[in-house]
């Protein structure tokens, strides 16, 4: 596959992908995510670096108590394997 | 476009070392959309079967049920379910996509996660194959795994020591090797330890990594953050950039935030420049990083909790052990040896998960032998 058919190929999937988007955040009434139309014309084979998708988690931002955490670092190992059929024991 | 659609094959064919009978679930959330259409992409060009759940960040009540609706049936598998999760700051619903993976046999089901998505990941992340960081990680942890003391110089002036119990505190060795029934944390390239003890001086030059959210520039090669360590602890810093020490003044103003949690040594040699994000891209990078606050122990091994973990990056290094000089950060060989065998994966888990997060023995008698303490 050569770059302009590549390019014609995530084009049409980000299109896809972005819909599925819109539709999903639509559906519960969520508006954190905040889509910046920089490249309107998905269809036209924009390269998908020129978006930005922005979360306004304003409860989430170092400087406001700190929010609650992105991730954790720490973990509690008690030995427990994932065995087939029973979930994690 | 190129160096990024490299980085999806590589995660394809040397990460998840996908089969054409293989059945994909492509996680998202929608600040990762890129990743989620890139990888989409790619298995639709191979004709490899796959579904795209979306999910938001940290909660989501339906997801879990959403997932399971996604999956196929045990049944119905032709090989492995392959679960791709992709999240730009955030790693979410651990314990959720744990529960989805016990329906499978392990043999049958691994999953991929990646924190940090976007170009980058792809683009240099996910350059190195997982064999690659691998034999890297085992030329460190073979030289530093026995040492009682470490001492850690680096280009931008760092000099301080680090005492070690490796009897007692776990590595992690992060690679990006998967195993059946298994999770992995991308992007790969690191072995961290819990130090027992750090001395002395210590100046992140290269970015900073912590785990909230933030729209900052984290690179520091214009103001690096300078520490002064003792007993496992930060007694004074500074910065020359009144932004960025301002922000370390918020963090480090959570009780435990000045104990040192973490020392981590970056084997992921496509990591060469710091990129403004926010990313584990930037944790890394060939050389030395602290964790400040939380640390990676189990809670019956080191007690206290911190909710902040923020990582302080130091570009390359050199370390004795012992005394004795035994590495170049800045280029590591790869070892022919195999990779030892008392180490934890993986080191990013959601803020719920408390449990087994990986699906992982427990290995810490093992790892006890392997030294000799017993």
């Amino acid at each position: 596959m050569n770059e302009a058919e590549l390019k014609v190929l995530i084009g049409r999937v980000t299109e896809s992908v972005v819909s599925e988007v819109k539709r999903s955040e639509a559906e519960r009434g969520i508006s954190i995510a905040e889509l910046r139309d920089h490249a309107t014309e998905l269809g036209g084979g924009k390269l998908p670096s020129a978006w930005k998708i922005s979360y306004d988690t304003s409860g989430n931002l170092v400087g406001n108590a700190m929010g609650p955490a992105a991730w954790k670092i720490s973990y509690d190992t008690s030995g427990k394997a994932l065995l087939p059929g029973d979930g994690v024991k | 476009m190129l160096d990024i659609w490299k980085g999806v094959e590589s995660l394809l064919d040397s990460y998840a070392e996908i089969h054409k009978e293989d059945f994909v679930a492509i996680l998202y959330t929608s600040d990762a959309f890129e990743s989620a259409a890139w990888v989409s992409a790619a298995l639709e060009h191979r004709g490899i079967a796959y579904v795209r759940v979306w999910m938001t960040p940290i909660e989501d009540p339906d997801f879990e049920s959403r997932l399971l609706k996604a999956l196929p049936a045990p049944s119905e598998l032709r090989r492995r379910l392959v679960l791709l999760s992709f999240e730009r700051d955030t790693m979410s619903h651990t314990t959720s996509v744990l529960r989805a993976m016990g329906n499978y046999p392990p043999d049958n089901v691994v999953s991929l996660r990646a924190i940090s998505a976007g170009p980058e990941l792809f683009s240099v992340g996910l350059l190195p194959t997982p064999k690659e960081l691998e034999s890297r990680n085992t030329y460190l942890l073979e030289r530093i795994i026995k040492a009682k003391s470490l001492r850690i110089t680096t280009p931008s002036g760092s000099d301080f020591t680090v005492d070690l119990e490796s009897s007692r505190h776990r590595w992690i060795s992060n690679r990006g090797k998967i195993k059946p029934g298994g999770t992995v944390i991308l992007p790969a390239g690191e072995v961290a330890t819990y130090p027992v003890s750090v001395e002395g001086h210590f100046v992140a030059d290269f970015a900073y990594n912590i785990n909230t959210i933030t729209e900052n520039d984290v690179r520091l090669g214009g103001a690096p953050i300078r520490l002064d360590l003792k007993d496992g602890q930060i007694i004074e810093y500074a910065c020359d950039n009144k932004e960025i020490l301002s922000f370390i003044d918020t963090a480090l103003a959570t009780a435990f935030s000045h104990r040192v949690g973490e020392l981590g040594f970056g084997t992921n040699f496509a990591v060469k420049t710091a990129i403004p994000l926010n990313s584990h891209v930037n944790e890394r990078c060939p050389g030395v990083h602290l964790g400040l606050g939380q640390h990676n122990q189990d809670r019956s091994v080191v007690e206290y909790q911190c909710p902040i973990h923020l990582d302080l990056i130091a570009n390359g290094g050199l370390v004795w052990a012992d005394g004795e000089f035994v590495v170049d950060l800045a280029d590591i060989p790869p070892s022919s040896n195999p990779h030892p065998s008392f180490t934890t994966d993986e080191d990013v888990f959601s803020p719920e998960s408390s449990d087994d997060c990986c699906g992982l023995m427990r290995q810490c008698d093992v790892m006890a032998d392997a030294v000799g303490a017993r």
